[in-house]
């Protein structure tokens, strides 16, 4: 790294503060720190193993969803986390601004009859509309961030050093068993495939609520002080309410992106009220009995839906992810594993009958309501938007070749492929892919500074002989058809040299 | 282009895979240039920035932007992962003792920067532990006496003292090398 003149002046000044006499020798100094700055090694890195890295990590962050909070760790935390005053509204508020009115009552789960005649509110527009569906462009430049950022001084930052949420991070109990390292080859096993429409609409979630009239929100606050409404043009974006009493939510209603999340309000739940009582919080843990009865986990997020208003017509039946048992019958050291507190119910998102699919993991996606296994209340409430689309057709693939290519190849996004050699030796695994059925498949674009939720027609393939393997987390293979997405995720496959390439620069 | 880093972490804590790709994007190169930096090897810090941002996903649920900076926490996890990997091949139990730093004896080390690292070395070799750290910390990584305060634990006071301290010492070397130099010609010049 080379210092710019600014940058060396900014050093010099902050070593004069220090000591006054440095100036002296200034020349001396500057060739100290200009030597040790060029001194840095130069670094080349491979964007290929940025990409790589990112799909893995998106594959394994979908499966992982909401990650275990360590006992030990929450607690301390937990008195700095809701320390800022908040305006204390009822729930039901929330839901009424989401929907610019009082929420329209839609109160149970949509029967298997009622899947198929779900079409969410779609606005047509013309071919192409979204412009190019290329997944790869260019990433936010930099993140805007509290502290202050390279070599701007001692400014900015948390005033407070870092709780001690990093140490425990190398140390911390495995909760899950170790990883192993194997190679999967996908195999198809169905039928020839028949692939009909060479034109399909790709849906774009519109982003966005109701607006709320700032100047008569912000009087309602009596604030004396300011005058809020002076600045003009001004929006809503976030709100955010809490709920004190016990077993108390929070609820984020994010009115820019037409999302909204509830979560609980920790501290009003018995864990949050232990203070520094281990044996408090050890009584909290969850236990395989109480985690049995899932039955009883769909009918209490049913019951919240039915409480809350929460409009449910565009989900499915829902459905138990079941993750943790399968890690859980794998783990040898089952004492030490970290039941999960909170078990979640997916209410998988239908487009005309069918179900929509997250990419890395070919799970379905949907409406998340995690249920507290001891309390059989909600913990959290996720991914709940507005589902407003636009409509526009694209270009699909119908060479069935290349779409079985990427099903057989590029699924891996070549990032399962370890390296193989003499010393270390990584079992191929074959796993069979059986006859596709039509689907949605959940894919984000940068566009424009912000992320955009497309729903892109697809074809998902059951996986016939799923692994017995820590590692393996996928439930299907879903090959997006629109031409260009294909197009580009084969072009990003590993190179016809074997696995033993992707690992080198 | 900036983004309300706050409403990203609570969207990463509520499960939203998407947005922890948002931080992945913003600060995975400065990762992978703050572990190639005290590594040398491409494959090693390849490999040890993929654990950091496995562990940052795995952790992010525990924490905090009331209270801390993402950017200097997610360093603080890369520094972890540095250092148990010099414990791990150099066979170290004392944190303190780990260099954080490649050695040119170490068996991997991309051939083109071998010569380059034992100037370092040469550079550092008289620096204390924790002013080694601040001086390529600030130097190299460009971070600020406040961030490098947040990632060791440390106040920004000390920090910039400690700065302070190792480029005095620095010149001090150079100092002695100087007068020893030139004790060394005025010597040559006498016996002449």
């Amino acid at each position: 790294m080379s210092l710019t003149k600014s940058q060396l002046q900014q050093l010099l000044t902050e070593l004069y503060q220090s000591d006054p006499n440095l100036k002296k020798q200034e020349r001396e100094l500057i060739s100290i720190i200009n030597q040790i700055s060029a001194s840095a090694p130069v670094i080349n890195i491979n964007p290929a193993f940025i990409k790589k890295l990112k799909n893995e990590l998106m594959s394994q962050v979908t499966v992982a969803k909401v990650p275990v909070v360590n006992y030990n760790i929450m607690k301390k935390l937990i008195y700095s986390f809701y320390g800022a005053g908040a305006m204390v509204l009822v729930l039901a508020l929330g839901f009424a601004v989401m929907n610019g009115k009082p929420a329209p009552v839609v109160t149970k789960a949509p029967t298997p009859a009622q899947q198929v005649a779900v079409i969410p509110k779609l606005n047509q527009l013309g071919e192409m509309a979204f412009g190019s569906l290329s997944t790869v462009s260019a990433g936010p430049a930099m993140m805007a961030e509290r502290g202050a950022v390279g070599m701007g001084g001692g400014g900015g930052g948390s005033a407070t050093a870092m709780t001690s949420a990093v140490a425990p991070v190398a140390d911390a109990k495995r909760i899950m068993p170790p990883f192993e390292m194997k190679n999967y080859r996908y195999v198809y096993k169905g039928k020839a495939l028949e692939l009909k429409s060479d034109k399909l609409a790709v849906l774009k979630r519109v982003r966005g609520l109701s607006t709320v009239e700032v100047p008569d929100l912000i009087s309602g606050l009596g604030m004396d002080f300011i005058n809020a409404n002076s600045f003009s043009g001004q929006s809503l974006q976030n709100l955010t309410l809490i709920q004190r009493s016990d077993f108390g939510y929070i609820t984020n209603i994010n009115l820019d992106e037409g999302l909204v999340s509830i979560y609980q309000n920790w501290e009003t739940w018995p864990a949050g009220k232990c203070g520094n009582d281990n044996a408090c919080f050890e009584a909290q843990r969850v236990s395989m009995s109480d985690l049995s009865a899932e039955a009883d986990l769909i009918k209490t997020a049913n019951q919240f839906i039915s409480d809350h208003n929460i409009k449910v017509s565009d989900y499915g039946d829902p459905e138990i992810n079941s993750d943790w048992r399968r890690y859980y019958d794998l783990t040898t050291d089952k004492t030490n594993y970290y039941l999960p507190e909170a078990v979640e119910v997916i209410y998988p998102q239908l487009i005309d009958g069918k179900f929509v699919y997250d990419e890395w993991s070919g799970a379905k996606v949907g409406l998340s309501i995690s249920v507290h296994a001891k309390y059989k209340k909600v913990v959290s409430v996720n991914n709940l938007a507005s589902q407003n689309f636009d409509s526009s057709l694209y270009e699909m693939e119908t060479d069935a070749k290349q779409i079985l290519a990427y099903a057989e190849q590029a699924s891996n996004g070549g990032i399962y492929y370890m390296q193989e050699d003499q010393a270390n030796k990584v079992e191929t695994v074959e796993v069979e892919l059986g006859q596709p059925e039509e689907s949605f498949i959940k894919i984000y674009i940068y566009r424009d500074g912000r992320n955009n939720e497309l729903l892109v027609p697809a074809l998902r393939f059951p996986i016939i002989n799923a692994p017995q393997d820590v590692n393996f987390y996928r439930k299907s293979v879903v090959v997006p058809l629109a031409k260009e997405i294909l197009a580009e995720r084969l072009n990003s496959v590993i190179p016809s040299g074997g696995p033993s390439l992707m690992m080198k620069n | 282009m900036t983004f309300d880093i706050a409403s990203i972490i609570r969207d990463c804590q509520s499960g939203r895979s998407d947005s922890f790709g948002l931080l992945y994007d913003a600060h995975v190169k400065s990762i992978y240039s703050f572990i190639y930096q005290r590594t040398w090897h491409t494959e090693t810090a390849e490999d040890l920035t993929s654990q950091t941002f496995f562990k940052a996903w795995k952790s992010i649920g525990q924490f905090n932007s009331a209270k801390a900076n993402f950017k200097t926490w997610l360093y603080a996890i890369a520094r972890n992962t540095v250092i148990d990997h010099y414990r791990a091949v150099r066979n170290e139990t004392d944190l303190d003792s780990v260099l954080e730093l490649a050695d040119p004896g170490d068996l991997d080390l991309d051939l083109d920067n071998q010569e380059l690292l034992v100037k370092v070395q040469g550079y550092l070799s008289s620096l204390e532990t924790k002013q080694r750290q601040i001086i390529l910390m600030r130097l190299w990584d460009g971070l600020s006496y406040q961030e490098i305060a947040d990632i060791l634990e440390i106040k920004a006071e000390n920090c910039k003292m400690i700065f302070y301290r190792a480029i005095t010492k620095l010149r001090a070397d150079l100092a002695l090398i100087a007068i020893y130099l030139l004790a060394l010609i005025t010597n040559l010049y006498v016996i002449n």
